[in-house]
């Protein structure tokens, strides 16, 4: 909201604001006159088009840190933490010039496998079932043509940043796979991922995304605020 | 004219008992106030609040055993279910039909309203009429600044269309003359004779236009009082303007600022309400002024002085606002706290008030503040007024005009509807709405000088052009009314300067530069007049004015006469008299004056005290109080200070004859009823030198002070009068005049021909 009231020319958003409100009351005071109610009407668009305006340049400059606030939010609580206990799929995808055969997991202690590999040869990925048994971070190893590849593996009762998949370097997967390190770009390995359960916020009798929830308090909290930083929104 | 100027003191008193307690009632900001009740009933509080829970737990506690045994609620379903169930369903589907309808039918209630609306305007002579008010404007001044060539506009109007004298009400005071010019009728059918009325039973003076009633007794609940009513504002005023005559016949009108329109009335239109609004203190404009010199302990005509402290490097003080609504009756203003400090050099100084900072340079006006006063946390009255930095260094003295009813949240009614002064504020920004907007009283104290004062005019004045301008581009069909008021209190406080004799300026002074103050403000008006004619096209313009203007050299004490002459009695040992009659024995009292120009008898029946007989011997009073007065001599003066006396019985007709004054007082030009006389005092003199600011006046003889008319068109009008006005307007849209209208319609003349200003011959905005 302060970045937003500093970034804005907030004495002309408010006049252009007052203007739209005059121009939707003169629809109502001078209903009669309809060349009067509809150049009200195309001020009101106008004034609305240039109100607009005047919000982008600010919101351009908040973009940016609102989508890194937002990712770190998605890696929060988007997704559950593993329970001990839990069981759970580790994924590594490997390329398609390599054989799937060729890949091991190596479990650090506190995990175990509980079930035999499956190989989806059609996608050229390995899956495996390990069960975590204590809480912690964990890193099982994904062995492949003499390379080894780890996956951070959170197993917790709290709130922790989860990084679901490490996939190779590159900018569209940097976007959709923030935070985390990446793997090589020329390596064996294209992906090596964990399913963690999504995760739901409970509101009263909804469960909702954290985004709805979020999307929501931050609304309310703003027109909220609005009077108190006098800020024209 | 403006009456808390001529009234000061005593308005304010009057104001303060019968608006302003009113007022802090009324702000909408606190409609449902809540008040802590004194402590003597807490007592009481407490068992009725006892009560109340007692009564609200046994409702609760039923409720919840209805729902928590639904199978006996559900046993029966008898006929009475089935009414009250089809009752309610039927309440919510006649809802929707009806919205449902409402809706659907939209296109076609607009097509006949259009349709309705051509069928008016086929019978109308004119499609729009354009009436702009300069309140005051003088014909001889007019009349001889076109002379010189000055007035090209107005020139223009006088070659092409109309130009003449206006004939003015008696007696000739602006609410009394706009109230005439928007009914049609004289004042004993509207019912405003002066700005004041008396009291028969206290003798003490009533405002005219307005009462303000408290509203209802509020309701209690546990320790506090709930409000469940606003204040109750009653027009006085009597009469139908004619723009709700036009209104019912489909004709649409914007009304802006013209006088008595407070509270405003329903109709088919938009108005802002003008003179007789009050400021946000219930008075009609309490200005403050602060200084860290020495003030003089009395107390201002129409205004508060207020000392200024020192703390931390910045000058402290306040702004007083209404009386708390939770505490009535206990006289404790809310206020809003304020500092200032001097930046250092010798012109400027930084305001803070209310979270909002701005800086000002000396002799420079702010902006409008908007002011919050709060009482309690939801409870807040909101104002705005504007500060002027007077003085500096060596010290610092600030002006803050009255706190004006805040037209972004009215609080009280200004405007018709209520959105109007809303919709005004959100186009155009803040403006002033008080009655009396113009501050004559701040320089007749000195607390402004001449040129913050004219400063304060234009400003205000610029606030009216550009809602003037909206409303007549908002108004292309229908009737379009402005009054603007620079003119009025222009001349009534820079008169001085263009009179040789007159007594509050210097020769010097009158060389100087306010001695064209007055033919500037006319190039002015005449520059608007440009500005109007080049957006008229082919609607009707009539630019007029209520009255003229004469010097106003010396004054009148009427109460001392009627004292010297044995009609007022004061007291025993006493030899003059206070404010509103203080010290008069009215057993012994036959007539006494009050505002402007009334003089009444004190009539047995009517008047508390009264001692003359009704009938003949009023008459007779009357007629020798008439024949005394019209030999009045001012012995400096070597002249006649009274032109004519009127009997209010043969000049007024109508049914509210019998509020009017029993005689009205024309004064002769260059005298007037003095400061004391207006207010009621008994003094010693009855002549005095008028050696205030405010030097040029009208309430005086009717036939010396007649206001002009011009009009882009050729009118038929044999003298004409401002009565005429509303049945002409009438007529113009072809409706038919009531009969109860006094004026007579003016004949446009080749009403089917565009107006020859509408041919090229435009108006020049310049002026030029």
């Amino acid at each position: 909201m302060l970045v937003f009231r500093y970034a804005s020319n907030q004495r002309t958003m408010r006049r252009i604001k007052k203007r739209i409100q005059a121009n939707i009351l003169a629809v109502r005071l001078f209903p009669d006159q309809l060349g009067v109610v509809l150049h009200a009407y195309f001020q009101v668009l106008c004034y609305t088009f240039v109100y607009l305006g005047y919000a982008l340049r600010a919101l351009a400059i908040l973009l940016l840190p609102m989508l890194i606030v937002l990712a770190q939010l998605n890696l929060r609580f988007s997704r559950l933490p593993l329970q001990p206990g839990d069981s759970f799929i580790l994924q590594a995808k490997l390329m398609r010039s390599l054989r799937i055969e060729s890949a091991s997991l190596r479990l650090p202690r506190g995990m175990k496998v509980t079930a035999p590999p499956v190989h989806i040869p059609a996608l050229n990925e390995v899956d495996w079932q390990i069960q975590a048994n204590e809480n912690g971070d964990f890193w099982p190893a994904v062995v492949i043509a003499g390379q080894t590849f780890t996956k951070r593996v959170v197993v917790s009762d709290d709130i922790a940043s989860l990084h679901a998949k490490r996939v190779q370097k590159s900018l569209l997967n940097w976007i959709s796979n923030p935070g985390g390190r990446a793997l090589p770009p020329a390596g064996p390995l294209r992906s090596i991922g964990i399913d963690y359960a999504p995760r739901t916020i409970q509101v009263g009798p909804l469960h909702t995304e954290w985004w709805v929830f979020f999307f929501a308090f931050a609304f309310a909290s703003g027109f909220a605020a609005k009077v108190c930083l006098r800020v024209e929104l | 004219m403006r009456f808390a100027q001529i009234f000061p003191k005593t308005f304010d008193r009057l104001t303060r008992s019968r608006l302003t307690c009113a007022d802090r009632i009324v702000l909408p900001s606190v409609p449902h106030a809540v008040e802590r009740v004194g402590a003597n009933e807490k007592g009481k509080q407490a068992t009725k609040s006892f009560t109340d829970r007692r009564v609200a737990s046994a409702v609760l506690l039923a409720v919840a055993f209805i729902l928590v045994t639904p199978a006996a609620a559900h046993a029966y379903v008898g006929p009475g279910a089935g009414f009250a169930f089809l009752s309610s369903f039927l309440s919510l589907f006649l809802a929707f039909i009806y919205s449902f309808f409402a809706f659907i039918t939209w296109p076609i209630r607009r097509i006949y309203r259009m349709l309705r609306s051509f069928k008016v305007y086929r019978r109308a002579i004119a499609r729009r009429v354009v009436i702009v008010g300069f309140d005051g404007l003088d014909p001889d001044l007019a009349a001889r600044f076109m002379q010189q060539g000055k007035l090209p506009n107005f020139a223009r109007l006088r070659d092409s269309g109309t130009f003449c004298p206006l004939a003015t009400t008696c007696p000739p005071i602006s609410p009394v003359a706009w109230s005439s010019f928007m009914t049609g009728v004289n004042p004993g059918k509207h019912n405003i004779y002066d700005f004041i009325n008396r009291d028969t039973e206290s003798y003490l003076p009533l405002l005219s236009s307005a009462r303000i009633r408290n509203p209802k007794k509020p309701g209690k609940s546990g320790k506090y009082w709930l409000r469940r009513d606003k204040p109750r504002v009653k027009l006085l005023r009597k009469g139908i303007p004619f723009w709700q005559f036009l209104g019912k016949a489909g004709i649409f009108s914007s009304v802006l600022r013209v006088p008595v329109t407070f509270p405003p009335e329903k109709f088919h239109g938009v108005l802002l309400s003008g003179m007789c609004v009050p400021d946000l203190q219930g008075s009609q404009g309490v200005f403050s002024f602060y200084s860290t010199r020495e003030l003089s302990n009395e107390k201002p005509a129409s205004g508060v002085y207020i000392p200024v402290r020192k703390n931390n490097g910045r000058f402290r003080s306040y702004i007083p606002g209404p009386e708390n609504p939770l505490h009535p009756g206990e006289h404790t203003p809310l206020r809003v706290d304020f500092s200032v400090m001097p930046d250092g050099t010798a012109d400027r100084a930084e305001f803070e008030i209310g979270g909002q900072r701005f800086k000002l340079q000396k002799g420079e006006y702010s902006d409008w503040v908007e002011l919050e006063f709060k009482a309690a946390l939801n409870v807040r009255v909101r104002g705005i007024c504007r500060f002027y930095l007077k003085e500096v260094q060596p010290h610092l003295e600030v002006y803050a005009g009255p706190v004006n009813i805040d037209p972004s949240r009215p609080a009280l009614p200004i405007s018709h509807p209520l959105v109007y002064s809303v919709y005004l504020s959100k186009l155009l920004g803040p403006y002033a709405t008080l009655g009396l907007a113009e501050d004559t009283w701040a320089l007749n104290e000195g607390c402004l000088d001449e040129e913050a004062f004219l400063k304060q005019c234009y400003l205000i004045h610029e606030e009216r052009k550009r809602m003037f301008f909206d409303a007549l581009a908002k108004t292309p069909r229908g009737a379009c009314v402005c009054v603007f008021d620079i003119t009025d209190r222009v001349q009534h406080m820079f008169w001085r300067f263009i009179d040789d004799h007159h007594p509050a300026a210097t020769a010097g002074q009158r060389g100087g530069r306010y001695g064209g103050v007055i033919e500037d403000l006319y190039r002015r008006m005449d520059e608007l007049v440009g500005q109007i004619l080049s957006r008229i096209g082919e609607g009707v313009l009539i630019v007029l004015s209520d009255h003229g203007f004469k010097t106003f050299e010396r004054s009148v004490n009427l109460n001392s006469w009627l004292w010297r002459n044995g009609y007022l009695a004061l007291k025993e040992g006493v030899w003059q008299s206070g404010e509103w009659f203080a010290t008069v024995d009215w057993e012994h009292t036959r007539a006494y004056a009050m505002g402007l120009n009334g003089l009444y008898i004190n009539q047995k029946g009517r008047e508390r005290c009264g001692t003359v007989a009704q009938g003949e011997a009023t008459r007779s009073l009357k007629a020798e109080l008439r024949e005394k007065l019209q030999e009045l001599c001012d012995p400096k003066a070597s002249r006649r200070a009274i032109s004519r006396v009127f009997d209010s019985e043969a000049t007024f007709r109508g049914p509210y004859r019998e509020s009017a004054p029993d005689l009205i007082v024309g004064y002769a030009p260059g005298f007037r009823a003095g400061w004391d006389s207006v207010t009621g005092r008994v003094t010693e003199t009855v002549f005095e030198d008028n050696c205030k600011a405010w030097s040029g006046d009208h309430c005086i003889d009717p036939l010396s002070v007649p206001g002009v008319l011009f009009s882009n068109r050729k009118l038929e009008c044999h003298q004409p009068a401002i009565v005429d006005v509303a049945p002409s307007v009438l007529e113009w849209f072809g409706l038919k005049v009531p009969p109860h209208m006094d004026g007579k319609p003016w004949t446009l003349e080749n009403p089917s021909s565009p107006s020859p200003l509408s041919r090229g011959e435009r108006g020049t905005p310049g002026g030029g």
